[in-house]
């Protein structure tokens, strides 16, 4: 097998640029592949969790940037009146770090962020703030204490785990909290932990999402927005932005997969012309092989070895790019060898039908010879 | 016991309804240390038989023998190793590989041979052959960049690298000018004096005429 894997090398030596091109090509490809795969992904999800929160008939807020210097004063009311009070109207602040973990995403939740995504059972009877921890959190655990807060801080223990896929929307867009400390506060106080509660403010009213809101609330709750905070807030009804989302990432998705596969057919189609080539153009030598002794497997594993060293690095490299680009554990890589060894069997296995058909040693005969 | 013993050995080619005879039941014994001359017009089946002994090519029906064995019983792996070590192969137009250098043309057989043998031992193996057909100082060169004698004596120490037995010459200087042709038959003639045996496939009578034994073929049939 070592003398056919420095014969596979030696024949990729001899036409290095074109073994090459059709690696970038691959990758170029697979890239594609991966990005459609990314958008049907994204889509699925989007779809799945918007369909889930269906019947709370959400709707969330766009502002209107000009307007956010013009504030008169600060509707504390308001916000209590809505996210305490009512219980039908959510909003996060996502921009907060913790002094002791750095690195841990951070998510406030308040008003009815646990009830309307169905977060941890009921907390009613369970006075805030609570913690808890992401499905992939492992520098806080269960039990363990976390210092929330600068003005006014307060050690909150992490109450349990979330289960894995928990997720939240965030101006429209599902987010996971997979990778994040959730802690869940009351509009009431929230302002009292921070210094800087001003900029704390401005978020939690973008990040506002009212549930099931009437027409006459939403007119209400815009235009004191508007009069107290100058803030224009333009309301966005989340399931008519779930299907707007879901026909612009489904388009995208096979436009992106159109593209792949024609590249991917042409790159394909490309290679194994490529190898047919190569076979074609080294009979005699695998007929001096034959002769001196090479049994026909060892000429199908020099083919499956070239195109193993073709096919695998832009494979891999893809893969590993992929994964990486979303976090996920490189283990994963794992789950690429089937696909992968079926895409070499199919590139290898044109050459070396064409290798079991062709009578070599008719590439030797001089004059007195038989067709 | 013979060497090599052959019982109305046919071939046949089918392509579509079409079917060839190219060799049509030759029954030939060719003893150790002999040299035989097959000889023909085009077409008369003279290397499709040759590539019958070497384990090139399997007989549509009849027996061949290898030292009293029916080489039908063979596995791969033993026709594999006959090939590389008990037959040596020459044909006219040298079959070197054009990029490889002499050693490493010469190096083939023994990368599949029986014997595992090492780098150094092998590269010594190919040097004491290429010696023995004085291209010595041509180890390096790429076959493309030989004479057609040199390229000749490259391929013939090829096929003397795993001291086979046998040699199977198809047309060995049908690609040469006659001088060197003579030179070639003569380094050939001279291995046949050391022991080994010779079957050689060729037009050319005078060197059919040297050989110890001459057979005619005509038709897929000895006549």
């Amino acid at each position: 097998m070592i003398t056919q894997l420095v014969f596979s090398f030696r024949d990729i030596w001899r036409k290095p640029v074109i073994f090459g091109f059709f690696a970038i090509q691959l990758v170029v490809a697979l890239f594609f592949g991966f990005v459609s795969l990314d958008q049907v992904r994204t889509s699925v999800q989007h779809t799945t969790v918007a369909r889930g929160l269906a019947d709370s008939r959400l709707v969330f807020f766009s502002p209107n940037i000009a307007t956010l210097p013009q504030r008169r004063l600060t509707p504390t009311e308001l916000m209590v009146t809505t996210l305490d009070e009512s219980q039908r109207a959510y909003s996060v602040v996502t921009s907060l770090k913790l002094q002791d973990y750095p690195g841990l995403n951070v998510v406030v939740g308040l008003g009815a962020f646990a009830e309307t995504f169905r977060l941890a059972g009921d907390l009613s009877a369970i006075p805030k703030p609570i913690a808890f921890v992401g499905h992939d959190v492992d520098v806080v655990q269960v039990g363990g204490v976390v210092e929330f807060g600068e003005r006014n801080t307060e050690n909150i223990a992490v109450r349990s785990r979330l289960p894995r896929g928990s997720s939240y929307i965030l101006r429209g867009t599902p987010t996971s909290l997979d990778d994040s400390l959730l802690i869940l506060v009351d509009a009431k106080s929230v302002l009292g932990y921070f210094f800087n509660s001003w900029q704390h403010f401005d978020e939690i009213m973008v990040n506002m999402c009212l549930v099931d809101p009437t027409g006459a609330e939403l007119a209400q709750f815009v235009s004191r927005i508007l009069n107290d905070a100058g803030v224009a807030l333009n309301p966005i009804d989340l399931n008519a932005h779930s299907r707007q989302v879901h026909d612009g990432n489904f388009y995208g998705a096979l436009f992106f997969l159109v593209f792949f596969g024609i590249t991917m057919v042409y790159t394909l189609v490309g290679i194994v012309v490529n190898m047919l080539q190569l076979i074609d153009s080294h009979l005699s030598e695998y007929a001096i092989h034959l002769l001196s002794g090479a049994r026909m497997w060892h000429l199908y594993a020099r083919v499956f070895i070239y195109v193993f060293v073709l096919v695998s690095p832009p494979v891999m490299l893809v893969s590993w790019l992929f994964l990486l680009m979303h976090q996920m554990p490189m283990y994963g890589l794992v789950g690429v060898v089937p696909p992968l060894i079926c895409l070499i069997l199919l590139l290898a296995g044109f050459p070396i039908l064409k290798l079991y058909k062709t009578d070599l040693f008719a590439h030797l005969r001089s004059d007195d010879q038989w067709h | 016991m013979a060497l090599i013993s052959m019982m109305s050995l046919r071939k046949e080619y089918r392509r579509g309804q079409h079917t060839t005879h190219a060799v049509r039941g030759v029954s030939l014994e060719i003893e150790r240390g002999e040299s035989i001359a097959v000889t023909g017009p085009s077409g008369c089946g003279k290397t499709t038989l040759l590539n019958m002994v070497g384990l090139n090519a399997v007989p549509t029906s009849g027996e061949l023998q290898i030292q009293g064995f029916k080489t039908k019983s063979f596995s791969s792996s033993k026709l594999s190793a006959l090939r590389s070590s008990f037959f040596g192969y020459i044909v006219q137009d040298f079959a070197l590989i054009e990029d490889y250098t002499a050693l490493e043309n010469v190096e083939i057989p023994l990368l599949y041979g029986p014997e595992r043998l090492g780098r150094r031992e092998r590269h010594q193996r190919v040097k004491a052959a290429l010696a023995r057909v004085g291209v010595e100082n041509k180890v390096h060169q790429e076959a493309r960049n030989l004479s057609g004698g040199q390229r000749q004596r490259v391929a013939i120490a090829r096929a003397l690298v795993s001291d086979p037995q046998v040699i199977l010459a198809d047309e060995p200087t049908g690609s040469l000018d006659s001088e060197t042709g003579h030179e070639v038959f003569s380094l050939l003639i001279e291995l046949v004096q050391e022991g080994k045996t010779l079957i050689l496939v060729t037009h050319n009578l005078d060197l059919a005429h040297q050989c110890g034994r001459r057979v005619q073929m005509k038709d897929g049939l000895i006549v």
